[in-house]
């Protein structure tokens, strides 16, 4: 991507079907992730969110470095399969959105 | 004969990055979606190929008759939003012949089995409400613990139909609280999170056939997923509930005599249905379970379920593999005519069982440990001789065991659920510390089967038929 003259990028995650729970029952938080030199995968996603959002049992979200199977993540409404994955590099003003299909959320 | 192991099962997922940018199979517009194995779909199609799809499981089975009355269980879940959209636009658009029979909706409160927010629990009733009202079916909500009632369970209706109201046992009278109270009870005497939760789902299950048999609905629909039944499957046979999987992942399951159940969502995995109802901006409801936020390895059903979706992020056949070969295990006793049926599941009993089988085996240790603490109704011998006089001065004097007031007249026994409870249910019964505080209707039924063998006994001698089994 072009060097970004911004400090930071914006974006929008969303958190359903019961994986709210593990964020103090929040749905929807507009997260500025400030840029540096290397790009925000969705894998370093993962991380920043286990590290600032998710308020307990990281397990039951993230397993090794990617998300616990059973949660859909949807990159600005696709399918993250189509876009790489861990590998997705993230974009200022995406829309990134994690689905609990688990039984008991 | 059967090769269970086609070269599709296998396949590992394909490689992500061979995947971006992929266009839809059928358009070539943009993909948003990955569905089955690997197809790469636009929204537009998607929606088209699940819609398609769903409508064709009705179609092939041939499974609902015209007119017929099917009573849709609603969890507020994305799979159960799911099926009421399409059930109900299904009917609106008059497309599909087949699908012309009559809905109605339910939901069942089980608010009682978790500690919630008064706040938060209304919010969320309010939001089920709303989608049953906009159902536009009878819908009713009805609460878990009704099935402790001794008489007809109650119900509230929310919308349609008001012909049945006056069976609305007891409304808002105290016997709600008792009942409450029972159920609770009940949960709390009952030692793993495994046993609970199969015993919360095999009574709510029970509930759901009285209520579709006391409303005149021949049939429930369940939104159980491909996903959520490979997940029940693996965990039903290491639970001990083998011999009825074959049953208890089919599209129609007619264990029961009334009321038969179809699952038309076991044709998509829980992926496909999130996305689907994340398309249509269907807004599912979440209510938390027993098991929300319980640790993976909480329950034979929590650690089944992270084995499932574990292999299926890696391998996309993994849940249709599961449920093809599942399709394959069917059991005897299916097509032995009429034997006892479990009291809890209605599955066949097996009475027949050789020396060697598991039920035997089972058997003989809990009648080794029958002195201990199993069974703990031999300890409070007092209480209980008093409760049996009071019940039985308040039977109605119906020989055959119909009577429900009659209650904890006899104590249960091992060797009484031998006979009129699968293998299954007595492993669950293991956890549950007083049998006493099982439902009244489970217990009426056992005291039925009970003495309908005993009569039998009886009456042998005179009996012309031959057939005796020794
Ligand atoms: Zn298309
Ligand atoms: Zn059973």
């Amino acid at each position: 991507m072009a060097e970004s003259s911004q400090q930071h990028i914006d974006i929008h995650v969303e958190f359903s079907g019961g994986a709210e729970l593990l964020f103090d029952k929040v749905k929807e938080h507009e997260v500025k992730l400030s840029h540096d030199n290397n790009p925000w995968t969705i894998r370093k996603l993962l991380v920043w969110i286990k590290e600032n959002l998710l308020k307990e049992r990281p397990e039951l979200f993230v397993q090794e470095d990617t998300v616990r199977p059973g949660i859909l993540i949807l990159v600005n409404d696709a399918d993250w399969e189509l876009v790489g994955e861990l590998e997705y590099e993230i974009q200022n003003k995406d829309r990134i959105i994690f689905i609990s299909t688990l039984h008991g959320g | 004969m059967c090769q269970i192991t086609s070269q599709n099962d296998v396949i590992p997922k394909e490689d992500c990055r061979l995947s971006i940018g992929k266009s839809c199979m059928k358009c070539q517009e943009p993909a948003t979606v990955v569905a089955r194995l690997h197809d790469p779909f636009c929204s537009n199609c998607f929606q088209a190929y699940f819609t398609h799809r769903f409508r064709a499981t009705f179609g092939k089975s041939k499974a609902v008759r015209n007119g017929e009355k099917v009573l849709i269980a609603f969890s507020g879940g994305h799979s159960s939003c799911v099926m009421l959209h399409l059930v109900k636009e299904g009917l609106a658009e008059g497309v599909h012949k087949k699908l012309r029979y009559q809905p109605g909706v339910i939901y069942v409160d089980e608010n009682v089995c978790l500690e919630q927010d008064e706040e938060e629990r209304n919010a969320q009733m309010r939001k089920i409400e709303t989608w049953l009202k906009e159902s536009t079916f009878p819908a009713y909500v009805i609460c878990i613990e009704e099935v402790m009632s001794k008489c007809n369970p109650g119900y509230r209706l929310i919308s349609g139909d008001q012909s049945h109201d006056a069976e609305d046992g007891h409304g808002n009278l105290p016997t709600e609280n008792a009942m409450k109270e029972e159920f609770k009870q009940l949960l709390e005497n009952t030692s793993s999170l495994t046993t609970k939760e199969d015993l919360i789902q095999k009574l709510r299950l029970k509930l759901l056939k009285q209520i579709a048999k006391q409303l005149g609905y021949t049939k429930i629909m369940f939104g159980d997923s491909g996903t959520r039944l490979a997940t029940v499957l693996l965990g039903n046979l290491a639970k001990g509930h083998g011999e009825t999987v074959h049953q208890d992942m089919s599209f129609l399951d007619t264990r029961g005599e009334e009321v038969a159940i179809i699952r038309p969502m076991r044709e998509f995995t829980s992926k496909e249905i999130a996305l689907f109802s994340h398309q249509c901006c269907l807004q599912p409801v979440f209510i938390p379970r027993i098991s929300t936020k319980a640790s993976r390895l909480a329950s034979i059903d929590t650690l089944t379920e992270d084995f499932v979706n574990g292999l299926q992020s890696n391998f996309p056949a993994t849940v249709t593999t599961v449920l093809k070969t599942g399709a394959k295990l069917t059991s005897d006793e299916e097509t032995v005519g009429k034997r006892h049926t479990c009291v809890l599941c209605q599955s066949p009993v097996d009475s027949s069982s050789s020396a060697s089988s598991a039920s035997a085996a089972t058997q003989y240790s809990m009648s080794l440990r029958k002195s201990g603490t199993v069974y703990s109704s031999s300890s409070s011998e007092p209480e209980a001789a008093c409760e049996v006089a009071r019940d039985d001065a308040s039977c109605c004097g119906e020989g055959d065991g119909s009577c429900q007031s009659a209650k904890k007249n006899e104590e249960l026994t091992s060797a009484d659920l031998s006979v009129v409870m699968c293998y299954g249910c007595r492993v669950m019964m293991r956890d549950v510390k007083s049998l006493d505080r099982l439902p009244n209707s489970v217990l009426a039924d056992v005291q039925r089967q009970k003495r309908r063998d005993e009569m039998r006994l009886e009456i042998e001698d005179f009996l012309l038929d031959g057939s005796e089994e020794g």
